[in-house]
């Protein structure tokens, strides 16, 4: 398993994420899209391996780069999580076992399907997302813009990530319908801080990947 | 002919011109040429003898030949505006596709 985690300006955070994942693998490559603060240092010093963007590309191109660099080395599975620290490390194993046990080709953690604290704003901008999903490309989902997913090397091949903005959550899950993959949601935590917050998914930033996602659909 | 009339047409011009140096300078495609070309003629036009817009106004149902031109203003900047939007994107995409390939190389020479 190698684990892929798109980093941009987390100098605060990456250290406890990977130390976290750590204690399940050592294979992981930390994407760092461009960061002007000392969030590759970090990393190394970790053991992680760093592919730098010299240029922020966004989300979907940081993701895009590092699953590209996971499959040159082999990976049978592979796990992205966020480096901002929503994510538990923790939970690696509950997404990797029902690919491990051949159940799915890709697990998504969904942060939606157990009752948890979620800020009023986060909860409502993410069932819009959900709805929006669903209508452009008719997927249901309870958590389309998950960043905790796992999948094998079949579904990693196949995904071939046009966009380059947060809207690669919704893009991969297009993916999976139109591939037919089987795919598997399972419960996660998500762990709000004030910093996570200001880092995801505001009010603007949420509507300009509505608005990128549907430009996305009408001329793909 | 009224002031805003000779405006209008001034800057028509003026646009009209420039369209055709970019031509010629190979800054825009033919067909990008012809589009432009075209629209600031027939706005030109219509500035000039605001009365064809009132046979439009006729075929299409709308009671003045201003309010048609009003409504194809706003379909074709919202068109042109669409276009942006879409070209821009795929300039990005090509641009991530650049920065991946360098990263990929400077991380093959260590």
């Amino acid at each position: 398993m190698i684990v892929v985690i798109p980093a941009y300006n987390e100098e605060k955070n990456i250290g406890k994420v990977l130390a976290g994942v750590k204690k399940y693998t050592e294979n992981i490559i930390v994407v760092d899209d461009g960061s002007k603060d000392r969030t590759s240092q970090i990393a190394k010093s970790y053991g992680a391996e760093v592919f730098r963007h010299f240029i922020n590309r966004g989300l979907g191109g940081a993701l895009g780069t590092g699953i590209k660099a996971a499959l040159s080395k082999e990976a049978d599975i592979i796990l992205t999580l966020d480096a901002d620290g929503q994510h538990d490390p923790d939970e690696i194993p509950k997404l990797i076992e029902p690919i491990k046990k051949g159940e799915a080709d890709i697990v998504i953690g969904s942060r939606f399907l157990e009752k948890q604290k979620m800020p009023f704003f986060r909860r409502v901008g993410n069932y819009f997302f959900n709805l929006f999903t669903f209508f452009l490309f008719g997927i249901k989902s309870t958590d389309s813009q998950s960043g905790m997913r796992a999948f094998n090397r079949k579904v990693g091949e196949s995904l071939e990530i046009f966009t380059n903005g947060m809207e690669v959550s919704s893009e991969i899950i297009k993916e999976i319908k139109q591939q037919n993959f089987r795919v598997k949601e399972v419960p996660i935590r998500a762990i709000y801080t004030d910093y996570s917050l200001s880092k995801g998914q505001g009010f603007l930033v949420g509507a300009k990947t509505l608005a990128k996602l549907l430009i996305f659909k009408l001329t793909k | 002919m009224t002031l805003i009339q000779f405006l209008i047409a001034g800057l028509i011009i003026l646009f009209l011109i420039k369209t055709v140096s970019d031509f010629k300078k190979k800054r825009i495609s033919s067909s990008n040429f012809l589009f432009w070309f075209f629209l600031w003629l027939i706005i030109l036009i219509t500035a000039f003898i605001p009365q064809v817009t009132n046979f439009l106004a006729e075929l299409i149902g709308a009671k003045r030949g201003t309010d048609v031109a009003t409504y194809f203003s706003i379909l074709i900047i919202f068109f042109i505006l669409f276009k942006i939007l879409s070209r821009l994107e795929r300039i990005n995409q090509e641009i991530t596709e650049i920065v991946r390939r360098i990263t990929f190389k400077e991380q093959d020479k260590k």
